[in-house]
């Protein structure tokens, strides 16, 4: 499958995610390919592809109106493409019942249901006991059984809606925006549950503009950006993390004149510190100490998110050479010696 | 008031007598269905229930079956009121000793509508729509086609009903049953196709 290259990075750096050789044991839980989307002759979603494996925590985000809850309805089989392929768990979505759960907001409740009722239903839908029945009650937080989906709070809502989803651990969960609403005291309970759901072996899909959230429990991010995938990895590659550490010496001259003979990727700055990229920390120390280097400090330099976002979605869209898709390409790791200021 | 309801049961063509709630059986059984199956597209929930369900028309089967069978309680409740109401005035019994068949027949007559208004909610895309087209449909629309197209007119579904819950029973049921079971078929037919080929919003309807 051929999954467009994404944009140079900041720092220059440019990584396209690649089949490893576990992954064949892992066959993606959903497969997207050459996604088009149109409405009124204006292209929505254009060759949007992007694979989701078992096990893993991916988000997806973008600005208002770029697509994000479009992109999960054609996943769901809930609107038809008008090109592309979709697979999910190896066939057409929606796929068997129980297969896929989806919540995309907390006001898709019968107004008039008790909160009981909604998840009674829901759990022995999915052949679940009466015990499996009360476990999902708890998970709600609710004490009353007799309260009624429309007289919830948001956040009373949301939550009910999340855990109806991942009644009877479906392989995967869509959450479109799960945590508006969310209290102090439900965002970790949020956090945990994925997390137990992922570390259970299901896939779960998340959208979400809460960046800290993303960032902090997301193995993966889709990023779109009119329409197409602007980036798709992890979201440490996407905030410099991995291969970012900032130096600061007591000799700047004499730092920058190492960095520049030993070609290494950097970036320089009006107080005499650097950013090099490509090289861990061990490297570059010893590379330091040869040229007795004076180092005051050297550190991970790692960009929120949010700022990375902002970045990456101020940069034109990269468009795939093919519109066709095909085999996936190797990882390529490329380092360019001149950086772009950030 | 009475020329109202009398004008209601002249359109539904029962008599003005004891079965009342056979006359308005059509009415109640089709706004159950549109009701019901007009919710989860109201509520916004239909996604959810797609889902669940594994398609759409194991959805659509599921709806159908859950419907049928409360149209044909309220169709059974509905004979039993007529029966008893009878009964209570002291008439002759108005089924001639044919109850199973009487009851068997507001069963299904009750399914049917229940199905049929089903269906309109799904190509109408909720409720309101649904039960604005029945009601229409049943006090103005069909009079004035048995009025204007006089030979299709045994074919349209509420005399289909009426001639299925006449008093006395037909002597077969299988005329009006059947005519009803293929309007009631045809409409399910177009929602099917309907669910299918449209896109299913994630917002309240």
């Amino acid at each position: 499958m051929h999954r467009p290259d994404p944009p140079a990075l900041p720092g220059g750096t440019v990584t396209t995610a690649a089949p490893s050789p576990t992954d064949a044991a892992d066959s993606p839980v959903l497969a997207l390919a050459g996604v088009r989307v149109t409405l009124g002759g204006q292209a929505i979603l254009d060759g949007v592809s992007l694979r989701l494996r078992p096990g893993g925590w991916y988000g997806l985000l973008g600005p208002n109106g770029c697509g994000k809850t479009t992109l999960m309805r054609v996943a769901l089989g809930l609107l038809r493409p008008a090109a592309g392929l979709v697979s999910l768990c190896g066939q057409q979505p929606p796929g068997r019942p129980g297969t896929v759960a989806a919540s995309f907001g907390p006001r898709l409740l019968h107004p008039r249901r008790r909160a009981w009722t909604e998840v009674s239903l829901r759990v022995r839908a999915l052949g679940g006991d009466r015990r499996a029945v009360h476990a999902a009650w708890e998970e709600t937080g609710l004490a009353d059984t007799r309260v009624r989906c429309g007289d919830l709070s948001l956040g009373q809502a949301q939550r009910l809606a999340v855990v109806c989803a991942l009644a009877g651990a479906p392989r995967l969960v869509v959450l479109d925006e799960p945590t508006v609403g969310l209290d102090a005291a439900a965002l970790p309970w949020l956090r945990e549950r994925l997390a137990a759901f992922v570390a259970g072996g299901g896939c779960a899909w998340v959208s979400s503009h809460d960046l800290a959230e993303v960032e902090r429990c997301a193995d993966q991010v889709t990023v779109l950006h009119a329409g197409r995938v602007a980036y798709d990895g992890p979201v440490s590659t996407l905030t410099g993390a991995d291969d970012a550490l900032r130096l600061r010496s007591s000799q700047p001259d004499l730092l920058r004149t190492v960095l520049v003979e030993a070609g290494l990727p950097h970036q320089r700055y009006s107080d005499g510190s650097a950013t090099v990229f490509g090289r861990t920390a061990v490297e570059v120390g010893r590379l330091l100490a040869a040229r007795s280097v004076p180092l005051v400090s050297m550190y991970e330099e790692r960009r929120s998110l949010d700022s990375s976002l902002r970045d990456l979605l101020a940069q034109p869209v990269v468009v795939p050479e093919t519109a066709t898709p095909g085999p996936a390409e190797p990882m390529e790791r490329r380092t360019v010696s001149a950086v772009p200021g950030r | 008031m009475a020329a109202g309801t009398t004008a209601a049961l002249h359109a539904l063509h029962s008599p003005p007598s004891g079965p009342a709630a056979l006359a308005a059986l059509p009415a109640l059984a089709g706004l159950l269905g549109a009701l019901g199956a007009g919710a989860d597209i109201r509520y916004g929930s239909l996604p959810a229930e797609l889902l669940l369900a594994g398609g759409r028309t194991r959805y659509a089967s599921r709806l159908a079956a859950a419907l049928a069978v409360l149209g044909a309680g309220l169709g059974a409740v509905s004979a039993a009121a007529a029966v008893l109401t009878a009964v209570g005035l002291a008439t002759a019994p108005p089924v001639g000793g044919r109850v199973e068949a009487f009851f068997a027949a507001g069963a299904f007559a009750g399914a049917c509508w229940a199905v049929l208004g089903a269906g309109l909610a799904i190509v109408a895309r909720g409720p309101t729509g649904a039960v604005a087209s029945l009601l229409a449909y049943l006090l103005l629309i069909e009079p004035m086609l048995e009025a204007a197209v006089r030979p299709v007119a045994a074919t349209l579904p509420g005399r289909a009903t009426a001639a299925l819950l006449a008093i006395p029973p037909p002597a077969t049921l299988a005329g009006g049953g059947l005519r009803l079971l293929a309007v009631t078929l045809l409409v399910a037919a177009c929602a099917h196709a309907a669910l299918l080929l449209r896109d299913v919003p994630v917002t309240t309807g």
